[in-house]
């Protein structure tokens, strides 16, 4: 079985990493593992964040610790790291009255006589609204650097697929609506008489400006997020089929978005060495060679890449003891 | 653990509780695993 490195010396190993993402199926780990993963990079020396945009509050329940809502709050017992729980809610709400500001000045320009508001609603209670709100609290706060390393613990995976999907999205409808913007706004220079005024008019567009300024974030997201020396995107599996084969689905999507991988890291392994399988009952004996045969499974469909096994605690992970205790784990590579 | 939980769980949602499934000793993958659960379900 091939080893390779550990979660460590991947670290180790790229000085310039900044932006870390953890993602997986729903209930693998991936909250516990992002925080064990912080956890290790502030003991490391750097001042680390751990964010989450999901909406339940999971890295309030795995510290023990209530962060939700909080802004960014240093983590009781721990130094150099950082939580922050975003409600996305919040954002919604302020892209909601955002937007009726904007569509009312477009109509406005128009000589439409509506009320924005039903449109708006309309237009915004979808999901895809509120993953595009996730993704650009999180780019906010990637971009406000106030932090060596940046440790996000994403949402399930099929809504960080949407979520990467949603900022190529984002990204055309801005380049769009910038390209027509500025053809409505010349054919008024060109009609008009007073040139000067309409040219300066042109000039401090509101609409113009903030489509500008969000495609400048974006465009800088995107550098930022496919820079394989500052960003790694790593994949949480438990040693069962149905996990593996999302990590196997979610590298190729990554992948296809040109997001850096860093690689696999198995949760829940049993320790083994730990039963006197002579002894033991058949319902165990059973368990830990089916984990042994898929820890197999893993090692040969991503040889290389498993950059830890984390062991199965007998309780379930709570406070930052016994995250720490698993950052331990996260320092040696996975057993052969 | 596990005892500790179900006896919050049996006290949060009591009667809302309409079936157990235990962990079976592989993952429950094809139509025969899944008609297993589904006889746990139904209380079989
Ligand atoms: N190594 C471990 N040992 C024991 N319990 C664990 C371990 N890893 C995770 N758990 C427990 O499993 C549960 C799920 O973990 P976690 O919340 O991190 O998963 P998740 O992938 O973030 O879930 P979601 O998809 O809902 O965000 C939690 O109750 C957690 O305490
Ligand atoms: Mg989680």
């Amino acid at each position: 079985m091939n080893v390779g490195f550990s979660f460590k010396e991947f670290i180790s190993s790229k000085p310039g990493l900044k932006y870390l993402f953890f993602g997986g199926k729903g209930g693998v780990g991936k909250t516990v593992v992002s925080s064990a993963a912080a956890c290790l990079l502030s003991e490391l020396g750097f001042k680390t964040l751990i964010g989450s945009t999901n909406p339940v509050h999971s890295l309030s329940s795995a510290f023990d610790q209530d962060f939700w809502g909080k802004g960014i709050t240093p983590i009781k017992g721990a130094k150099n790291l950082y939580a922050l729980e975003i409600d996305v809610s919040k954002t919604v709400g302020r892209y909601k009255d955002d937007l009726v500001d904007k569509i009312s000045m477009f109509l406005k320009y128009a000589d439409i006589p509506i009320k924005p508001g039903p449109f708006v609603e309309v237009a915004t209670t979808n999901p895809a609204f509120e993953e595009a709100a996730m993704f650009d609290d999180m780019i906010d706060v990637m971009l406000k650097g106030e932090f060596d390393v940046y440790v996000f613990d994403t949402a399930p995976v099929a809504h960080t697929y949407r979520l990467l999907g949603m900022s190529k999205v984002y990204e055309a409808w801005l380049a769009k609506m910038i390209k027509s913007r500025q053809e409505a706004l010349s054919l008024r220079l060109k009609l008009s008489f007073r040139k000067e005024k309409v040219a300066k008019e042109i000039a401090e567009d509101p609409l113009l400006k903030s489509a500008i300024e969000m495609k400048k974030s974006t465009d800088m997201a995107r550098r930022l997020l496919t820079d394989p020396e500052r960003t790694a995107f790593f994949f949480v599996t438990l040693p069962l089929a149905l996990p593996i084969a999302v990590v196997e689905r979610f590298v190729t999507w990554v992948k296809a978005f040109n997001i850096p991988t860093g690689g696999v890291i198995v949760n829940c392994v049993v320790p083994k060495e730990k039963f006197d399988l002579e002894k033991a009952s058949p319902y165990l004996v059973h368990k830990i060679e089916e984990q042994e045969h898929y820890l197999k499974v893993i090692h040969e469909k991503f040889p290389g890449e498993v950059l830890a096994h984390l062991p199965l605690m007998e309780t379930e992970v709570r406070g930052l003891e016994m995250i720490a205790h698993l950052a331990e784990a996260l320092k040696h590579p996975s057993r052969a | 653990m596990q005892q500790r939980y179900m006896d919050v769980i049996r006290k949060e949602f009591g009667p809302l509780i309409v079936g157990t499934v235990p962990m079976f000793d592989r993952e429950p993958k094809g139509l025969a695993m899944m008609a297993k659960v589904a006889e746990a379900l139904l209380g079989g």
